[in-house]
């Protein structure tokens, strides 16, 4: 089990790591995002622009991390990969969590790094990054094992993307609370373990009812 | 009905409204190969998708009467092919193995390209070659899998003569050894039992 579980992981990796745009794009995308929130708001908010950096940076890594959500499953499904999961694995749902954590370490925790390095290189506050860094590997996880679903439903529909942010970011929406809330928290010097409590028990929820509903919407997709 | 290998029950399946089977039933006993052949669209690549357990017919069952998981011993190659056009095709062959827990087939990899001719594309990017090269590929699992039932579907379509000799071969030492070999296609063979849909 365990080693099905990491060829997955591993097979994700070698065809990341021989086409790296799909590493690097992401990371250019919330830079560029960062740049432009940064050009946009910086007549309005004299004095408070690092107040409110860490939610600017949560916000941008939950949009740029379901940009990719479409390519999930998207490249197995159309190379037949995912037909020989369904067919061959003992159980599903493994596989599933396999496709999302690799899908998490490789395209969503380089976001997360580059979104710690930008909030401690521009604020300083060394606190407040490591609690950005925290809500995010929490909240970040979660909004990937919702995604799962949505692009496990999706993946027959031509031109899904939209369709597919449609469905998610209103389930995200707890989680964008006590992510941004925790970092707010952090920043004006008052207690954020509740909602970093709350992130974990959400992932916890989302760990274990995730892979079983995606397994059967890729089920009905394959269908 | 009892020394069969793959049992179908009266399996209805209806597409878009329309209806696909009805009331179909169909017994395939041990070592056999079967060519399941029809005009396009008459349901062979349903039926081999409803075997292999990708597809759930609206109702009816599929037995597989033997003391294995249906999971673990079924081999299908649709239209797809299954392989990772960035990766190098021994890179796909080694992960599809690991993935399926064949991992000390590795060794035989080159051997089985060899029998196809195609030892020298072993570090070739799966995107650079022709989409026969490509089926050939996918073929090459097989006999490294070790399945007992593969679901071929039109496995000779895009293939020369030389390479169908080839397969034809696999699939008489596969099911002289037990296993069940169902393909499809557009007409009847004469090396297979032939059912028509």
């Amino acid at each position: 089990m365990i080693r099905v579980f990491l060829s997955i992981i591993f097979k994700d990796m070698k065809v990341l790591a021989h086409s790296g745009t799909k590493i690097f794009m992401p990371i250019i995308y919330l830079l560029l995002i960062l740049v432009f929130f940064s050009i946009s708001i910086s007549n309005t908010t004299v004095g408070g622009y690092e107040r409110i950096l860490p939610q600017i940076i949560w916000l941008a890594c939950l949009l740029v991390s379901l940009l990719n959500m479409e390519t999930l499953f998207k490249e197995d499904y159309e190379d037949g990969t995912l037909e020989g999961i369904v067919i061959n694995s003992h159980v599903l749902e493994i596989s599933v969590l396999a496709k999302v954590l690799s899908y998490w370490i490789f395209t969503i925790i380089p976001l997360i790094i580059i979104g710690f390095f930008v909030n401690y290189l521009l604020t300083s506050n060394f606190s407040a990054s490591l609690v950005l860094l925290m809500s995010l590997l929490l909240g970040s996880l979660t909004i990937a094992l919702i995604g799962s679903i949505a692009a496990s439903l999706t993946l027959s529909i031509k031109g899904n993307n939209l369709l597919l942010s449609t469905i998610v970011l209103p389930m995200d929406i707890p989680v964008l609370i006590f992510g941004t809330s925790s970092v707010y928290n952090a920043v004006s010097g008052v207690s954020y373990n509740s909602e970093l409590l709350f992130l974990l028990l959400l992932l916890i929820l989302f760990l274990i009812v995730s892979p079983f509903a995606t397994a059967l919407g890729l089920r009905s997709s394959l269908d | 009905m009892k020394n069969s290998f793959i049992n179908l029950e009266d399996i209805n399946l209806t597409k878009q409204d329309k209806r696909i089977f009805t009331n179909f039933s169909l017994s395939i006993p041990f070592g056999e190969k079967i060519n399941i052949f029809g005009k396009n669209g008459a349901g062979k690549t349903s039926l081999l998708k409803i075997i292999s357990g990708i597809t759930s017919p609206s109702s009816g069952k599929v037995l597989i009467d033997i003391n294995m998981t249906i999971n673990h011993d079924i081999f299908y190659i649709g239209h797809k092919y299954g392989l990772k056009n960035e990766l190098s095709v021994s890179d796909n062959l080694r992960c599809i193995l690991k993935f399926n827990q064949k991992a000390e087939a590795i060794n035989h990899i080159l051997e089985e390209l060899n029998y196809y001719d195609m030892q020298d594309k072993l570090h070739n990017k799966v995107k650079y070659l022709s989409h026969g090269q490509k089926k050939i590929i996918s073929l090459v699992q097989l006999p490294l899998l070790r399945n007992k039932i593969w679901l071929l579907d039109e496995p000779f379509t895009g293939l020369d003569q030389n390479i169908v000799d080839k397969l034809i071969n696999k699939i008489d030492k596969h099911t002289s050894c037990g296993g069940t070999v169902i393909i499809t296609s557009h007409n009847e063979k004469k090396q297979f039992t032939n059912i028509e849909l």
